[in-house]
């Protein structure tokens, strides 16, 4: 006979601690976002912003209105049939993916609203009416394109005390078994036997996982990871913005109160309790409002937000209690002092973050042991591999991106000579945002020149229209001059009847390629299938320039490959414009949408990241033991992967630089071959390094860069490359 | 915040007792097949069966041909639900290879099938799913108090001996949510085209659900809040903890007719209750138990006077009745010296019992029965009756008015390959319900309509108004949302013909407006499998249905389609808990509080001769205006409304057969507008 415990007084009692430290949180919430501290302050004294927590029911009650007119409920309609029909630029791919007709539906959905109307039927509550809305959006399974409520659910996020993770049990290899664990709780939620590691049996009855599908069914992803990564995300935590609120006002939660030693992985049971002994807590679901998730506004961005909004209210509510033990060698617990300590932390920390073997222990960061991993191999020669983690490619500003992209050549600069065997860079979870940051930072990892993704427009009547007028406009555009790149499509594609216009970059050659190959080592990218967007893209890019082994924790990565546009973004740049279709939304309301649809380049060139996303190389399933140890086996498996990589080096020394020529030593190791280049143009060619070099110059400037070349058969390979710009003073 | 106190019963004990006294008593059900395992077992059970690739593209396939070619509804299920079952059959085909888990290719069948909301088309399931049924050990209803729907448990698995959960407590969550929310997202996911038929079909399914055509719960128990009367606070609850089970042999199975208009999974429910609750495996509440004694089948059928030759298919009370379990009580059919009757048609159904059997059991049930006992009104309740056989249904109608009656009509999607059928039936098979179809409109045919011209199923003259009007007096019919298919039309037919008031305790009924061939028994049978047929034998025990014809309404609603809408019920009256757990007490009176209003119109034909120069007839009017007697149709004497004898002369007849002879009855009645009107009220037919 199962006893059930009632969670509900140990969950609010934990969040009841919550606001003692709120405004701190708040005020860090509101920095990494690139708000300043002030607005927290402004905050602070204003009482709606506080945060408070409640019971989903008690919010839903609450959050009951009517306000929604007949009106705003046809303008939002109307509005939405406008997005997807002349802005969207999957539609006739959904529609032929997924066999739905998401137009018609709104179509339909305008007609119960009319019948309404005409029979003066009672109003029902506003929440029918936008859980519609959402449903007609989530049939695209495109977390870009959405349609998100206004106040209070706008801001709003419910969630569970506990969070799961999915990870495999590998004690007997012929049968691994996926298990699902818990990994985060609220700090201050305390029960006598469900804290971490507890493996979950039953959800509300339902065995776990088919209760992660089910969930991942209603809101889903364009692919089965990612289908199973946000499920599970949405089981324990949602935005109830572009979500819909769970159903459930309590969940039944069975498990087994195992602990684990992460030594060997092999489970124990907990206390008194037998091994197959399972117990069951109702756990209630709780909202949470004023946790400063704003909606990301951006150029060409690309962001899955719905899992955006998760992991900042994550960061605030379950912050420091994310699974996994730490050796705590250095003291940094706040944001300030972390920053003082630029050695052991970006002075981004909700951006980057990093790790390489000779450094120093601190918290919040992995093991640096974890990348000596052949220490007590006794063959091994001295271990030498780094860490970097891009969290998030969030940046609200061009200034902010020049400023991150910096950080990143910064720390890869730090990493570089303590890293000479190998490079992991982690983008599992990352949920993207500026296209163009993501981008920019593909050049510090390879020696060759990166070729930007390409993004095409719907070809669409609104959309010819808009070009045609950038046409007659030429360089008064004003808001359409973002819509300049494709001008030569006003006529070519409207012709041709294509579905997209032609492909065009959203970052620069020149910004791509400006700063060059920094860290010289072999490379792998971690991806799991929470890497979405603009991190989708960033992982296309990876893989295209052939920079290195992709290794995931999910076959894939999100499949987000699109720039979604906001409503309001969008009225602004066809403000003034001829025949705009694009009309103010009531309530609060907003919509976004996937206005460019991207296109792979190199070998791939063409293929779409929507719904498929990019493909590992190889998948490692992650244990219970790895995931509370900063997933150690994975990166001890991948430094063994990179170590079997030849290294390449290059130092650039510039002797001397006048206005005729530049003299300068290069040291190379593993190449053949040596060739210096100004703004593109070969120059010089040596055979080997060590040697002075002299290459004349044309002009007093330039990008100087240097290749080194590796004999493979019969052909040269490009493996490292230095770039340096030239002025003389 | 304060915690909530929490009380919890695992019942996971109780159940496996329950299921076991329940399999115990298998000889006495008459169910020697019947087995029960827990859920998690059947579904680890159901692994071991496995459908090769070839059969999943076979299904596919001859989805996509029923669909695509076949089926009536799909233009206006497209409009309508902005649905594109074929593009997802053919992502569907194109997935087929990417998966092992032949669970994950079911779910992916039955949910194109439910998106079309329409439970006439459907995916069976091979076996274990075919014949199994999954239940909780109780029924869970709903009802109406103050505007607010409560769900109320109606029964428990006999042995399932519980203090406090049983039936009548108050059921408020269910599974952490609110047991509304949980019976809505059970609904989304199975057919049903209107909300009522929705709600209605996710409520059936609550705590009994058949695994041929609906997919396995998903959950492997259910937490279960109530309320019982104990609990002094008002928001105070209990919680407790019961498994699902899969019984097996429960004789639930396909009906096949080829006029069959059937929600199946609902006729299949049907079964199951009653082998669960009907036969006496539920317990009786303790105060049938002490009144009253079950009947032995046998006995039933011999007693002809309380009960209905065919029990699964009719039941009836009268105000002079005898009161039995799960009979509505006489009492309930008397007001003052009124007296009343009431017929329950469970099921259309014929499948045993001959189609004309039971078309004669019902007139005889009126005949002898209520033309004496209940001369004041009858209710006709189609409640829950799921359909079954159109003629059947369409037949029946005639003898509850004086008016002839025009069946349903019914058209074929005018595609190519249902042109191409019915010129290959013209030269096979004459013998076919499509005949009727054949020819005269070829060249309809060929004009682009989505649809073919329509034609009744049901034959007007041989049997839509064979027997004439039988009771006389007035009729009201109760419907719900689960009245479907046959029994839509059924319902059609009853207010297209001015028959009565209908009562709802639904607005409307399920919305079935059609005829369902299934692709094994009627499609395979009449065109076969050879080279030239499009039709391959589907693997294993699936099976496919789709609506074929879509029905129209006659008469003032003539061209109306009833599928997804329904028939609308000219007024509502929710269930009540009286209702529920007291023979359907409330709306029985509320019935006869309303027959009581309507006017008793009579003509009896007490003597009848034939003379050399006629017919001669002694006549017993009540509340009639004028009567005017007809020979094969032909008006020959008219008559004042309050004459006792008539003498129809052969004038103008004279050298023809006289095969029927008729004596109708009409009333003046007043029209909104102050006009006065003579109405048909009655009719006697007299077959020569």
């Amino acid at each position: 006979m199962i006893e059930i415990t009632d969670g509900m007084k140990a969950a609010f009692n934990a969040v009841e601690k919550l606001p003692n430290c709120s405004m701190a949180l708040l005020a860090r919430a509101l920095k990494q976002r690139g708000l300043s501290t002030e607005l927290s302050t402004d905050r602070k004294n204003n009482e709606s912003s506080r945060m408070t927590f409640v019971t989903i029911a008690q919010f839903l009650d609450k959050a009951k209105s009517k306000k929604l007119s007949f009106q705003s409920k046809m303008r939002i309609i109307d509005q939405a049939i406008v997005l997807l029909e002349q802005f969207y630029a999957h539609l006739p791919f959904k529609r032929a993916r997924y066999a739905i007709d998401p137009v018609r539906k709104l179509r339909l959905l305008e007609g119960q609203v009319i019948q309404m109307q005409m029979e003066e039927a009672d109003q029902v509550d506003d929440l029918v009416f936008h859980r519609q809305m959402v449903d007609a959006f989530s049939e695209l399974r495109d977390p870009h394109t959405f349609y998100s409520l206004p106040a209070p659910y706008a801001g709003a996020v419910a969630f569970l005390p506990i969070g799961l993770s999915c990870c495999f049990d590998k004690t007997d290899p012929s049968n691994i078994r996926k298990r699902f664990v818990v990994t985060w709780s609220l700090s201050g939620f305390h029960d006598e036997h469900l804290g971490h590691f507890a493996e979950i049996t039953y959800w509300n009855g339902v065995p776990i996982e088919q209760a992660v599908k089910l969930v991942a069914e209603k809101i889903s992803g364009g692919n089965e990871s990612a289908k199973l990564f946000r499920g599970l995300t949405l089981l324990t935590a949602r935005s109830l913005a572009s979500t819909p609120p769970p159903d459930e006002l309590f969940v039944y939660v069975r498990y087994r109160a195992y602990y684990t030693n992460f030594r060997d992985d092999k489970p124990r049971p907990q206390g008194s309790l037998n091994e197959e002994q399972e117990r069951v807590i109702r756990l209630p679901w709780m909202v949470g409002t004023g946790l400063g998730i704003e909606m990301f506004h951006s150029q060409s961005a690309s962001i899955c937000q719905p899992l955006d909004d998760v992991a900042t209210a994550r960061d605030i509510l379950f912050n420091g209690s994310h699974g996994g033990f730490r050796t705590f060698t250095v003291k940094a617990e706040t944001l300030e002092e972390k920053l003082a300590l630029p050695q052991f932390y970006s002075k981004w920390p909700d951006i980057f973050g990093f790790q390489y073997s000779t450094n120093t222990d601190a918290p919040n960061n992995i093991r640096s042991s974890t990348l000596r991993p052949f220490e007590h191999e006794t063959n091994a020669q001295p271990d030498s591999f780094g860490y970097v983690q891009i969290k998030s490619f969030r940046a609200s500003s061009s200034d902010q991106i020049d400023q991150f992209v910096l950080e990143f050549q910064r720390i890869l600069e730090l990493v570089n000579p303590y890293a000479t065997q190998g490079l992991i860079v982690d983008i599992r979870n990352n949920p993207g945002g500026s296209i163009q940051f993501a981008e920019r930072l593909l050049q510090m990892l390879t020696p060759g020149e990166i070729t930007p993704a390409r993004f095409h427009l719907p070809n669409t009547p609104a959309i010819q229209d808009i070009l045609h007028q950038v046409h007659e406009l030429g360089e008064a555009a004003g808001g359409l001059e973002f819509f300049t790149p494709w001008i030569e499509d006003d006529v070519g594609a409207a012709a041709n009847g294509a579905l997209l216009t032609s492909g065009k970059p959203l970052t620069s050659f020149e910004e791509a390629n400006s700063i060059g190959q920094i860290y010289q080592g072999p490379v792998a990218l971690l991806i799991d299938a929470g890497s979405y967007s603009a991190t989708d893209i960033f992982a296309g890019g990876f893989k295209d320039h052939d920079i290195g082994l992709v290794v995931g924790v999910d076959s894939n990565t999100g499949g987000g490959g699109a720039s979604r546009i906001l409503h309001e973004e969008l009225a602004e740049r066809l403000k003034g414009t001829r025949n705009s279709l694009i009309q103010e939304l009531p309530n609060g309301t907003k919509m976004g949408v996937a206005l460019l649809r991207s296109a792979r380049v190199g070998p791939n060139a063409g293929q779409s990241l929507e719904d498929i996303g990019v493909n590992c190389d190889e998948i490692y399933n992650l244990s219970l033991a790895e995931i509370a140890n900063d997933s150690f086996g994975l990166l001890i498996h991948v430094c063994r992967v990179l170590q079997q990589k030849p290294a390449y080096k290059l130092e650039v020394t510039i002797l001397k630089l006048t206005k005729n020529s530049v003299a300068l030593k290069v040291l190379a190791e593993n190449v053949d071959r040596v060739v210096c280049s100004i703004d593109g143009m070969p120059m010089v060619s040596v055979s080997s390094s060590g040697t002075n070099i002299v290459v004349p110059l044309e002009k007093p400037y330039g990008k100087f860069t240097v290749h080194g070349y590796t004999r493979q058969g019969a052909t040269s390979k490009l493996v490292v490359s230095q770039t340096k710009h030239l002025k003389v003073k | 915040m304060k915690p909530e106190t929490m009380e919890h019963y695992d019942g996971i004990d109780l159940t496996t007792r329950a299921v076991e006294s329940l399999i115990g008593r298998k000889k006495e059900l008459k169910l020697k097949d019947l087995a029960v395992t827990t859920l998690p077992e059947f579904l680890e059970s159901a692994k071991n069966t496995k459908l090769s690739l070839e059969d999943k593209q076979i299904i596919v396939d001859q989805a996509s041909l029923l669909i695509g070619q076949l089926y009536s509804h799909l233009p206006f299920k497209r409009a309508r639900y902005a649905v594109d079952p074929i593009r997802r059959l053919r992502l569907l085909r194109s997935e087929i290879g990417h998966s092992n888990d032949d669970m994950q290719f079911h779910n992916a069948m039955l949910q194109t099938f439910s998106e079309l909301r329409d439970p006439h088309s459907f995916y069976a399931l091979p076996n274990p799913y075919a014949g199994s049924v999954a239940f909780l050990p109780f029924f869970l209803q709903s009802y109406e108090q103050d505007g607010k729907r409560k769900f109320v448990v109606t029964n428990v698995l006999r042995d399932f001996e519980h203090p406090l959960f049983k039936p009548g407590v108050e059921v408020v969550e269910w599974n952490g949510k609110p047991v509304e929310r949980a019976v809505q997202l059970l609904a989304e996911k199975i057919s049903g085209g209107n909300e009522a038929a929705k709600f209605f079909r996710g409520m059936m399914r609550m705590t009994v659900r058949s695994l041929s055509s609906t997919p396995p719960p998903d959950e492997h128990f259910a937490y279960v809040g109530y309320r019982h009367s104990k609990l002094l606070d008002p928001i105070a609850y209990e919680v407790i903890t019961v498994p699902w089970s899969v019984g097996r042999g429960m004789g639930i199975g396909f009906f096949s007719s080829p006029k069959a208009g059937i929600c199946e999974p609902l006729a299949d429910l049907a079964i199951v209750r009653e082998v669960l609750w009907g036969r006496g495996i539920f317990k009786e509440s303790a105060d049938q138990k002490r009144a009253f004694r079950v009947l032995k089948e046998k006995e039933q059928i011999e007693n002809l006077e309380e009960f209905s030759r065919f029990p699964r298919m009719f039941q009836f009370q009268h105000a002079g009745g005898v009161d039995r379990p799960g009979k509505v009580r006489s009492t309930d059919l008397r007001r003052g010296s009124k007296q009343f009757g009431y017929i329950q048609i469970r099921t259309f159904r014929v499948s045993g019992v001959g189609q004309l059997e039971a078309v004669d059991e019902f007139q005889r049930i009126l005949r002898d029965i209520m033309v004496a006992s209940a001369p004041d009104g009858l209710i006709i309740d189609v409640r829950a009756n799921a359909g079954g056989d159109i003629e059947l249904a369409e037949s029946i109608l005639q003898m509850l008015t004086p008016r002839r009656i025009r069946p349903a009509q019914f058209r074929l999607p005018n595609s190519p390959l249902m042109r191409q059928l019915l010129s290959r039936l013209n030269s096979v098979d004459p013998s076919n319900t499509l005949e009727a179809f054949v020819g005269e409109d070829s060249e309809a045919l060929e004009d682009g309509a989505q649809l073919t011209q329509s034609q009744t199923l049901t034959d007007e003259q041989n049997h839509a108004n064979t027997t004439g009007q039988v009771y006389q007096g007035p009729v009201v019919l109760l419907i719900d949302a689960g009245s479907y298919s046959a029994t839509d039309i059924f319902a059609g037919g009853f207010q297209d013909h001015k028959i009565g008031r209908i009562i709802g305790v639904d607005p409307n009924t399920g919305g079935g407006g059609a005829s369902v061939w299934r692709h094994r028994e009627q499609f395979v049978k009449n065109f076969g499998v050879s080279k030239s047929s499009p039709f391959v034998t589907l693997p294993q025990q699936t099976d496919l249905g789709v609506a074929l014809m879509r029905s129209e309404r006659v008469g003032e609603n003539a061209g109306q389609f009833i599928e997804d809408v329904g028939v609308k019920a000219d007024e509502i009256r929710p269930l009540t808990f009286n209702d529920l757990l007291g023979q359907s007490r409330d709306l029985v009176r509320y019935s006869c509080s309303v027959l009581t209003k309507q006017p008793v119109f009579k003509l009896e034909v007490a003597e009848f001769k034939k003379t050399a120069t006629g017919f001669s007839l002694k006549l017993k009017p009540a509340n009639l205006d004028r009567i005017v007697c007809f020979l094969n149709g032909n008006p020959q004497v008219t008559l004042d409304g309050s004459a006792a004898k008539v003498l129809i002369p052969l004038s103008g007849m004279k050298g023809i057969k006289i095969t029927d002879l008729s004596v109708k009855g009409y009333a003046t009645r007043k029209q909104p507008k102050g006009d006065k009107t003579l109405d048909l009220v009655v009719s006697v037919v007299i077959k020569l």
